[in-house]
């Protein structure tokens, strides 16, 4: 559905994307690891269309993407902070990309009431912004994305600003609501648990250069995921604690 | 939305370019190569610049004026800051503060000129109550040779502005929480004003401080109402230099407005490199 | 004890000058050493609605003169904020911004005199306005500066991606988001103008009669009650500003 083709991108002379490809099949969330400054965020603006690529191609369905404008591309690009519009009520927010396309009142309200009630949001509807937690504006955030059914959703670092807790149940939220929905997607973070869980495909970004992977295996195979090394560490430590190694 | 390019040309060429234009022409006019005298180089007006004391007189003027007007009002905003801390949080204080923010210079010179001259209420009040016994007994206050009418003006103008600055900065600051901290580090409550708060604020408000006393160094609707014919500030000086109908003075007042604006010019480059700096300290 | 004492001597300082203008305005043959005004007339009052003394000309004039110059500056200053943002050198156009700041109003007046006169534009309205914008603009600039952050870009991005053309964009999201502090640079922009004597002075050679013009000219004619009356007239609108808005009112560079 969606490819990338040889990607590349220069910031004053400094390469940050370097010949980056890739395919992604209806449904899919590759989940991409990778520090901060690896050129994530310049690759998920490329696909969105806020920022331009200097070569490369990208393809949706074999349509070329690169003449669209952001806002003929469906493509929603999520932040860390979710930038819910301070003016607007939850409700509104989440209403807002069905108002951009002026669809029927009746409509807008039947499918925001409905996305709301998914998301666990139906009481808040009418708050606005700053009264809600910060698990409750990732959700609104998400919503406002949904609404207008992205082809594909670009999300950066998504709940990298929000406690162990919460982010975990925003991690199950999204996994289920990705299935129900079909939603494709790209999910950056630079936590490998997360990646595990969210991702049906991996892949892992350093220096502009992105490489995927076939399988989980490998994903946990290669040394710069940390996986190997991590999965060691805590072995250590369970036998240091049960020398004996026998269950009691 | 993207940038228009002409955008900041224009704004260059409008905000800068007319200026300039202007302090070029005064340059030209004081050399007298352009003006209404035009008659061709000549450095005879700048080189009477040392026997005309009027423009160092102003200039001296302005700047005992400004010093005065802005000197006493940081010091009665800092009083009432650090002093006066529960009253300045009560109503109807922080509002009451707000008045004199609509007042025009030109009314509050009018105003006190009403109040204090010779024949103004005060003098009526205390010549009623058989304090003064004629107009001349009533003390000078206004169109004064000192400039007390203009420097009080002045104060009434900025003193509660500065007083809300510091009121923001020090709720900003947390310097409660701080005060509270010094106390329990063994300092006084005088100490933590003149060694924590009094140096804290007036670090943050210099910006502007230094902003009001270029702004009352170039007063001129108060001084043209409350100061004499002499000595005068440097803008009442200037502008009627310029508007006399004697063409022969015109290359004069050039010189001294071509100097002035000149010398402003520098204050607030001086004032930039402030403000700079206490960007770069609060990130 | 002190406190209720320092309360009501600023209460008295700052009410005092609209008590002693009240009374002179309304004051008729108050000569020293009479304390109080002997008699009162609504005269320069009823003058006033009756259009005779050229007070509600200077009003109008005043109004329309400071609206223009807070919408033009206003708007102007929100799109040349955000290029001077995108700019390779932001720090050199904000210092351009501070210029005004080192000129006095009415010393710029005499600097731009001669090429006001060259552009037909002296003693007209248009040429005011021209004056009072070259000091109005780089405020509105600075003031409104501080909305174009990253967070501004983020939101526009996010607003396009959500299907927004750039109109769209500016309408729905950007103009909401900045809107408290183009309240603020509108209330700024016009007291600015509205307050301004030695420019406008200088410019309208005595041909546009703002209100401060009035004030100077009655009390050049020693005609203490219209000049009261102007002078009340010129704190009236920005007192209902405060009134509406307080803490639009605090300038901050």
């Amino acid at each position: 559905m969606l490819t990338v083709s040889h990607l590349s991108k220069q910031f004053n002379g400094q390469p940050v994307l370097r010949d980056i490809s890739l395919t992604l099949a209806q449904g899919e969330v590759l989940a991409v690891l990778g520090r901060s400054g690896c050129g994530k965020t310049t690759l998920l603006k490329i696909l969105a269309g806020i920022e331009t690529a200097d070569a490369g191609t990208l393809e949706l369905h074999g349509q070329d993407l690169l003449p669209a404008p952001p806002n003929e591309r469906q493509m929603v690009y999520l932040y860390q902070e979710p930038l819910l519009f301070p003016h607007l009520s939850v409700f509104e927010n989440v209403a807002f990309g069905l108002r951009i396309r002026k669809v029927k009142e009746a409509e807008i309200k039947q499918q925001v009431t409905e996305l709301l009630a998914e998301l666990e949001l139906s009481e808040h509807a009418r708050k606005s912004p700053h009264q809600l937690s910060g698990g409750q504006r990732q959700r609104v955030s998400f919503g406002r994305a949904l609404i207008i059914r992205p082809r594909l959703l670009l999300l950066d670092e998504p709940f990298g600003n929000l406690d162990a807790q919460t982010r975990a149940a925003m991690q199950e939220l999204f996994g289920r609501v990705s299935r129900q929905h079909h939603i494709t997607s790209i999910f950056v973070t630079h936590d490998s648990r997360e990646a595990l869980t969210v991702g049906s495909r991996l892949g892992y970004l350093e220096r502009g250069s992105l490489t995927s992977f076939a399988s989980v295996a490998d994903f946990v195979a290669d040394p710069r995921t940390n996986i190997a090394a991590e999965l060691s560490f805590w072995e250590n430590i369970r036998q240091t604690a049960n020398p004996t190694s026998t269950p009691a | 939305m993207k940038p228009l390019k002409p955008i900041l040309p224009l704004y260059a060429l409008l905000v800068l370019g007319l200026p300039l234009a202007g302090l070029g022409y005064a340059l030209l006019g004081s050399v007298v190569v352009v003006g209404p005298l035009a008659e061709g180089f000549t450095g005879r007006y700048w080189r009477a610049l040392g026997h005309e004391p009027g423009l160092g007189y102003a200039a001296l003027y302005s700047l005992w004026i400004a010093v005065a007007s802005v000197g006493l009002s940081v010091v009665l905003a800092l009083g009432l800051v650090l002093r006066a801390q529960p009253t300045l949080r009560r109503a109807p204080l922080p509002g009451l503060l707000y008045v004199p923010l609509v007042l025009p210079a030109l009314v509050v010179a009018f105003y006190l000129f009403q109040l204090l001259s010779r024949t103004g209420w005060l003098s009526r009040i205390s010549f009623q109550l058989g304090l003064t016994s004629s107009l001349e007994a009533f003390p000078e206050l206004v169109q004064d040779g000192a400039g007390l009418g203009i420097i009080l003006a002045h104060v009434l103008l900025i003193f509660p502005f500065l007083t809300l600055l510091f009121q923001a900065i020090y709720q900003e600051s947390r310097l409660a929480e701080l005060d509270q901290l010094t106390s329990t580090l063994g300092a006084s409550a005088g100490q933590f004003r003149r060694r924590v708060a009094a140096p804290l604020l007036l670090r943050r408000a210099a910006p502007t401080v230094l902003l009001s006393f270029i702004a009352t160094l170039g007063a001129y609707d108060i001084p043209l109402l409350l100061g004499r014919p002499y000595p005068q500030m440097l803008s009442v000086f200037i502008a009627t230099k310029l508007q006399r109908f004697d063409l022969r003075e015109l290359p004069a007042a050039y010189l001294a407005g071509f100097l002035v604006a000149s010398g402003l010019l520098v204050l607030i480059l001086v004032l930039l490199r402030l403000v700079n700096r206490s960007r770069v300290e609060t990130g | 004890m002190r406190s209720k004492l320092l309360t009501a001597f600023l209460i008295l300082l700052f009410a005092l000058p609209f008590a002693l203008l009240g009374l002179l305005a309304v004051g008729e043959g108050w000569r020293f050493p009479a304390a109080l005004p002997p008699a009162y007339s609504l005269e320069p009052l009823r003058g006033l609605v009756a259009g005779g003394n050229g007070l509600l000309a200077g009003l109008g004039k005043s109004l329309l003169l400071a609206s223009a110059v807070a919408v033009l500056a206003t708007v102007g200053g929100f799109v040349v904020a955000r290029a001077v943002v995108g700019a390779r050198r932001p720090g050199r156009w904000t210092a351009l911004s501070y210029l005004p700041y080192a000129l006095p109003p009415v010393l710029l007046a005499v600097l731009i005199q001669p090429f006001i006169i060259r552009m037909h534009l002296s003693g007209s309205v248009g040429g005011v306005l021209l004056g009072l914008l070259l000091l109005a603009l780089p405020f509105a600039t600075l003031l409104l500066g501080s909305f174009w952050s990253q967070q501004a870009t983020e939101y526009e991005q996010l607003a396009r991606t959500l299907g927004c053309t750039p109109g769209q964009a500016l309408r729905r999201v950007l103009l909401p988001l900045a809107a408290p502090l183009l309240r603020t640079t509108l209330v700024q922009t016009f007291l600015l103008a509205w307050f301004d004597f030695g420019l406008t002075n200088v410019l309208s050679v005595g041909k546009v009669r703002t209100l401060t013009v009035q004030v100077f000219t009655y009390v050049g004619e020693a005609n203490a009650p219209l000049a009261a009356v102007a002078s009340l007239l010129l704190v009236l609108p920005p007192l209902l500003l405060l009134l509406a808005n307080k803490s639009a009112l605090l300038r901050k560079p």
